[in-house]
């Protein structure tokens, strides 16, 4: 994952799929918990290989990591609000994998709490058109899961 | 822009997928487990979870012929937050802190609401307002979160908080204004009744006998006994004594003592047929639904 180059300063490089490399603090870069224990072996002459990740993408986590912040419990919310916010479905669904592989602290929850929102109380259909993915069911699979655990709701009050 | 590699969204890492589906219920899980193959197992831990929840629902409360175990229920809860729901980390957090195991429940707690779950925010915020010495900033923290994200009580819980930290800087009587409105909006009864406050005494909004008014009846007519005297002071200076002796009648039983004596001399002046269908209707007043 890890290659060498040109040092220069006390920064990280990270490279993304699409070849791009960004230059990012230690502080930043170490909130990336899946890049995290090559950091500890990494000098500033280490480039790290973020196969999943595009310049987009990083961009964005980068942003946000920089821009949350510190204090002020209700501008962390309209922080992240407007982050949400100025994403388009595409964007969001394309971070949300860039985020759940690099597990960029306080981000992760973030978009899956946003997707949870877009995706809750929407039919199956719905979800399977948001996301683009196929159903790879068989009937017969189909109608096992529906049916699974299904018997031990009946007649259960909720509170 | 984006990168032009399309995205498999059914190889979605499973603790993604176990974090976006953690705070939903049973129809909304199922239908996330119906998208595809991997979905489905990726959310079978979730899937036993809600299992486990009703089992400890059942122990809980002793019901769907289960005796009552606190024990077996908290052991249940403690099982489905093993598999990453946060309903059941919000369960299991409640009865540890009934046994008196804060730090256990603030733990759970904290699990949930990094997870999103509103009610497990607006909990954490009161655990850390009740702390000696109380944390604001931290409840503050949750309680916004879970305030923008439309949880009632939280919104409630921030109003009220906003009140007493902030004291009388009027620049923030109007966020306090703001979201006992909401609130009550949301169908809190508590927050109508302060809303209602805020309307008549113009705190942190224009003056408005007729929103007062308006609010006052709302929270009255969901339960709330303050309101239901007030609402009843209200009709009774209008002159309509015979609306007035429910609402009076209806604070009294409800133990609001002031209210007893003023109904005592509306009743005295209703004929004993207007006495009668008073009581009759305090009888059969049943609550409105609230959140």
């Amino acid at each position: 994952m890890a290659e060498k180059a040109s040092p220069s300063s006390n920064s990280i490089s990270l490279k993304t799929v699409d070849g791009k490399i960004f230059k990012v603090s230690p502080a930043i870069a170490n909130q990336m918990l899946t890049i995290q224990p090559l950091i500890k072996d990494s000098d500033s002459s280490t480039i790290i290989s973020l196969p999943d990740v595009a310049a987009f993408h990083l961009t964005k986590i980068i942003e946000y990591l920089e821009g949350k912040p510190a204090a002020a419990p209700s501008a962390v919310d309209a922080f992240e609000a407007q982050f949400v916010k100025d994403l388009s479905p595409e964007e969001l669904k394309g971070l949300l994998i860039a985020v759940g592989y690099l597990k960029v602290n306080g981000l992760v929850d973030l978009m899956a709490n946003t997707v949870a929102k877009l995706i809750e109380n929407k039919s199956v259909e719905y979800v399977r058109k948001f996301f683009g993915v196929v159903n790879d069911f068989t009937p017969a699979e189909e109608a096992k899961c529906r049916q699974e655990h299904a018997w031990a709701f009946d007649g259960v009050d909720e509170d | 822009m984006p990168a032009s590699t399309a995205a498999d969204f059914s190889s979605l890492p499973y603790d993604v997928l176990i974090k976006i589906a953690a705070s939903f219920d049973h129809p909304n899980l199922l239908s996330a487990s119906l998208v595809c193959w991997s979905w489905c197992e990726a959310l079978q831990p979730l899937r036993e979870a809600m299992l486990l929840l009703q089992w400890g629902k059942r122990f809980k409360h002793g019901r769907g012929g289960v005796r009552q175990n606190a024990e077996k229920a908290l052991e249940s809860f403690l099982k489905a937050a093993a598999r990453g729901s946060a309903l059941a980390m919000v369960d299991a957090g409640l009865m540890y802190w009934g046994k008196g195991e804060r730090d256990k429940a603030v733990g759970l707690y904290i699990k949930a609401a990094e997870l999103g779950n509103h009610a497990a925010q607006c909990n954490l915020a009161l655990s850390y307002l009740q702390a000696k010495p109380p944390n604001t900033e931290q409840a503050l923290k949750w309680l916004y979160k879970a305030s923008f994200g439309g949880n009632v009580r939280s919104q409630y819980q921030l109003a009220l908080c906003l009140h007493r930290s902030v004291g009388v800087r009027s620049n923030m009587k109007e966020a306090v204004a703001k979201w006992y409105l909401k609130a009550a909006e949301g169908g809190y009864v508590r927050a109508m009744y302060n809303i209602s406050l805020c309307y008549s005494f113009g705190e942190g909004l224009a003056l408005s006998r007729q929103q007062a008014r308006k609010w006052m009846k709302r929270a009255a007519d969901r339960g709330h006994r303050k309101a239901q005297f007030e609402h009843g002071l209200a009709l009774f200076s209008e002159g309509d004594m015979m609306k007035a002796v429910v609402y009076l009648e209806l604070a009294t039983r409800a133990g609001e003592t002031g209210a007893a004596h003023i109904k005592n001399l509306v009743l005295n002046r209703l004929s004993a047929a207007s006495r009668d269908h008073a009581m009759s209707l305090a009888d059969s007043w049943r609550p409105l639904p609230s959140s």
